[in-house]
């Protein structure tokens, strides 16, 4: 570190060892000691990811053992990746989640705000939560199972499907972003 | 860590922030060595954070919850990449306005000097080196199995890859280096 004079010193004290002399080792030392000093995660990820349990489940008065899980079956983004080529000449993602009972078709458009069209399938009179990790907004789809929301912050989103046939159980999307 | 998925499981709010602070850092390296901004790279932590309260109670493995973390918030990554290049290609908007990588101010000259290069070398790697590294740089340091699940990348080949990938780094350092004059640095 002393070698040849050539290491200097900063204000702070710290000592700067010349680049070639420095080993692969240190390098990556440096290199990580550098990536947890000036980009860490900001605190409000980090609140936000803490507070998950708590305040996800009170803003969205929900658990998700209670719920059956509707599981991500079909997203024309995956069917992107397989076909890097073929540019898509929409603007909107198509997302199908199935569950035992029923199927929900989701479609998001991609400007800003997003907008999120849904339909449930078979077609059926049910209560619709659209939840973010800020809150939920709820609304009674119309007598075809079909569903509309506009300004929809950009992030994760999960549905919450109420069917208001008798014996319908309610069903909730994994987490998506949109 | 099974013990603390099991304990979450149950509604165990510290055991939740435990798993939490355990890997909100490699959440965190693996979306920015993605090379997403801030707000991408915020989009990605909070969604796996979501992914994974909602599946704690369907998590098969509960001792290996570090890799699912890290395979969920690498696709997310990857989602989110192609959603940004897909925009851009359609002239959409941006979701989030971008901002300057912070660099410090009030760092000493010299360490801030050097900090700007060794950056600037990183950012000089290709993007599987860049995935890489960052994410072993995470704090505290993931296991070859988390980074493994990270990457999408056999354990084994881990080694070699970080040892090309670090004097990679090396040689781009001593080019940026060079030409300024190491007296400067």
């Amino acid at each position: 570190m002393t070698g040849r004079g050539r290491d200097r010193r900063s204000r702070k004290g710290a000592t700067i060892v010349p680049i070639e002399e420095l080993t692969r080792e240190a390098t990556f030392r440096r290199l990580a000691e550098l990536a947890r000093r000036t980009d860490p995660p900001p605190p409000e990820v980090a609140q936000a990811a803490m507070s998950t349990p708590d305040d996800v489940a009170k803003v969205t008065r929900w658990r998700s053992v209670d719920d059956e899980l509707a599981s991500l079956v079909y997203d024309s983004e995956q069917d992107l990746e397989l076909y890097e080529n073929v540019r898509s000449l929409s603007s909107s993602r198509r997302l199908t989640f199935e569950a035992s009972e029923l199927l929900l078709e989701v479609e998001v458009t991609l400007g800003r705000p997003r907008e999120l069209a849904c339909q449930v399938v078979p077609p059926q009179p049910a209560v619709l939560e659209v939840r973010t990790a800020k809150g939920s907004q709820a609304c009674e789809t119309d007598g075809f199972g079909t569903f509309h929301v506009s300004s929809l912050p950009p992030g994760p989103v999960s549905l919450r499907c109420s069917p208001l046939n008798e014996g319908g159980e309610p069903v909730a999307t994994s987490w998506f972003r949109i | 860590m099974a013990a603390l998925v099991e304990a979450a499981r149950d509604g165990d709010q510290l055991a939740w922030k435990m798993i939490v602070a355990r890997y909100l850092d490699l959440v965190w390296a693996i979306a920015r060595g993605h090379s997403l901004d801030h707000c991408d790279a915020a989009d990605v932590s909070q969604t796996t954070w979501l992914r994974l309260y909602e599946q704690l109670p369907r998590l098969r493995e509960p001792e290996k919850v570090g890799a699912w973390v890290a395979t969920t918030a690498r696709r997310e990554s990857l989602r989110i990449s192609r959603q940004r290049r897909r925009q851009r290609a359609e002239l959409l908007p941006a979701d989030c306005p971008s901002t300057a990588p912070a660099v410090e101010d009030s760092l000493p000259e010299l360490v801030a000097e050097r900090d700007r290069l060794f950056w600037s070398a990183f950012g000089d790697l290709t993007p599987p080196c860049k995935r890489l590294l960052r994410a072993l740089m995470a704090d505290p340091p993931p296991s070859y199995a988390e980074v493994s699940a990270a990457l999408g990348m056999p354990v084994g080949s881990i080694g070699p890859t970080r040892a090309r990938c670090l004097e990679r780094l090396r040689a781009h350092l001593l080019n940026l280096s060079a030409p300024r004059g190491r007296e400067a640095l």
